[in-house]
């Protein structure tokens, strides 16, 4: 048999029917498979790595636990997870672009919102399992140094990371379709929206994500007694956390159904 | 007639001041039609829009009857293969082709038996199977590219330059393949600067310059539709000096070029419809003993040198 009635003997057997499970599953494939280069392994291996054993190697003398959490909470929650998302979920289909490979993707037979949505979900998991892998770190760090109750501190904050991935990521996102700029934004929106904002003692501060955060953390009491926060209700924080996702998805779905990402200026970061 | 599978009217497209596609309509006819212009003639902005990755400014382009921006079902029946060499440098192939055809709609049960046919289909040496795409030569990276084109089966193919860095090998592979596909009722749309391999395989050609449509039809509908243009003949006779000078008093040269030793006269018509219509009298009248007549037949490298020049 030839090769040319083979493979279309095989093509015709083979039912091509495009659906969003094998698009999410066809892009998270390509997606984690991206991230085993050397030099992303590097970069995700000080993402883990770096601040655990920093807090590991600086506890101060007098309070282990207050050193442990000063790194924990206010330097990575509070400030190094959100830049991990700008970075990420900013960049997920800049980087697409700069590599000159988006054009295999988008020519595929899918939605544009259905690229744009498992390209999210797809760094939404792996990104969950850096943040993860890098609580799993502080774990080590603080067992490693007798700081209390270590497992139920981080157990806390993963709860917490989770949400906080997810609505910084899907702000990234949109910011990284708004712009190949989108690291400076994330930066001003960060210090306007979440330092400044956030600190306002009025109800306008429940725009920033940074005020949901804390008051989930705060539930678990000696983050309360950390960050100086009452516990909020869990599910207004988390009905907050979860519209802003929505609502900033929504937008970036609809940005990237009408604009288009291909054209020589924006493959530039 | 066939019905044409792409359509464009009225079709611009801008970046800012620059006009990448200047109000132009065209169709396309199923089989395989080349598509041939200078750097900047518009050919890749075509292809973009066609491929549904960029939206034109204004005018309509339909493939298959509807628009392929975010359109999944016009998609489905395009297989594209892009004239940039970027690849996934750290995937391997079969792990590559296995994603974007779980992206298309191919269950994974299918890999790695499809990949395996795909990649042999296209002659990448199994040996290279192994490595990642980031050690492949041009060469390999335009089997691999051709072979994610092919996966889903698609009705469609647009070819962006895929001889670039093929050895004469190489290209005739892709020009078997080619030629198999369209046995197979695959239309193909083909860019190409190497214009004798769009010779041999086009039946069509699209020609586009400073982004309009120059020509398009059959090869030899454009060749009769530049009738209007020179076209050269090549006669050896007995005396090829007074047949010159017959045409000249008859106002029909606009330039010729005698080899005394073969006898023979290349010469340059400026008018062939009213050249045609004198011809067999002038012969006749000059009594002249003629050996041989020959039309030098435009190749698709004059046809676009003309027009493009013109």
């Amino acid at each position: 048999m030839s090769h040319e009635s083979t493979l279309e003997s095989i093509l015709q057997k083979t039912p091509v029917r495009p659906n969003f499970p094998g698009i999410l599953a066809g892009i998270w494939k390509l997606t984690w498979k991206s991230q085993l280069t050397w030099k992303k392994i590097y970069g995700v291996l000080s993402n883990i790595l770096v601040l655990p054993v920093l807090s590991y190697f600086s506890f101060s003398f007098g309070d282990d636990s207050d050193a442990f959490l000063r790194f924990l909470i206010d330097f990575y929650m509070l400030m190094v997870l959100p830049i991990i998302c700008l970075t990420a979920f900013g960049g997920m289909v800049r980087d697409e672009l700069q590599e000159d490979t988006v054009c295999f993707l988008l020519t595929r037979p899918m939605k544009r919102w259905q690229f744009f949505l498992s390209k999210y979900l797809s760094h939404l998991a792996w990104t969950q399992i850096i943040g993860a892998l890098t609580l799993l770190a502080f774990a080590v760090a603080g067992t490693l140094r007798g700081v209390d109750d270590t497992p139920m501190l981080v157990l806390s904050a993963l709860k917490v990371q989770f949400p906080a991935i997810m609505a910084y990521g899907a702000i990234s996102s949109l910011l990284g379709l708004a712009t190949k700029k989108y690291l400076v934004l994330g930066l001003v929106y960060g210090f306007v929206v979440e330092f400044g904002i956030g600190q306002i003692p009025t109800n306008i501060n429940t725009l920033a994500m940074t005020n949901h955060l804390k008051s989930l953390m705060a539930r678990y009491q000696p983050l309360a007694d950390h960050l100086g926060y009452e516990p909020g209700r869990m599910l207004t924080a988390l009905a907050a956390l979860v519209v802003t996702t929505g609502a900033f998805l929504i937008f970036s779905s609809v940005l990237f159904t009408f604009r288009e990402y291909n054209h020589s200026d924006e493959m530039s970061k | 007639m066939s019905e044409a599978i792409i359509q464009g009217k009225k079709l611009s497209r801008w970046y800012g001041v620059v006009m990448g596609l200047n109000n132009i309509d065209f169709e396309i006819l199923p089989g395989i039609t080349g598509l041939v212009g200078p750097n900047g003639a518009g050919k890749s902005t075509l292809i973009q829009i066609i491929t549904g990755q960029l939206q034109p400014s204004s005018g309509m382009l339909t493939v298959f009857g509807d628009e392929p921006w975010n359109h999944p079902a016009v998609l489905k029946r395009i297989g594209y293969c892009p004239e940039r060499e970027s690849l996934p440098e750290h995937l391997k192939p079969m792990d590559w082709l296995r994603g974007l055809g779980q992206i298309s709609g191919i269950s994974g049960h299918a890999f790695p038996e499809l990949g395996v046919r795909l990649l042999k289909r296209v002659k990448l040496g199994e040996q290279h199977w192994k490595k990642r795409m980031g050690q492949y030569s041009k060469g390999m990276r335009q089997r691999v590219k051709l072979a994610q084109a092919l996966m889903h089966s698609p009705d469609l193919l647009i070819l962006d330059e895929p001889m670039n860095g093929l050895d004469p090998m190489g290209r005739q592979d892709i020009a078997d393949i080619l030629k198999g596909l369209a046995k197979e009722g695959v239309s193909i749309v083909i860019s190409s600067h190497i214009l004798a391999e769009l010779e041999s395989l086009c039946k069509n050609i699209l020609i586009l310059n400073w982004g309009r449509v120059i020509a398009s039809g059959a090869k030899s509908e454009i060749r009769s539709d530049l009738s209007q243009w020179a076209e050269e003949l090549c006669v050896r006779c007995e005396d090829p000096h007074k047949l010159a000078s017959i045409l000249f008093q008859e106002g029909h040269l606009l330039g010729f070029d005698i080899q005394e030793e073969e006898k023979k006269l290349e010469f340059r018509i400026k008018d062939p419809g009213q050249f045609y219509q004198r011809w067999n009298v002038l012969l006749q009248s000059s009594n002249l003993t003629i050996y041989e007549i020959s039309s030098k037949s435009q190749s698709l490298h004059q046809i676009f040198n003309k027009v493009t020049t013109s």
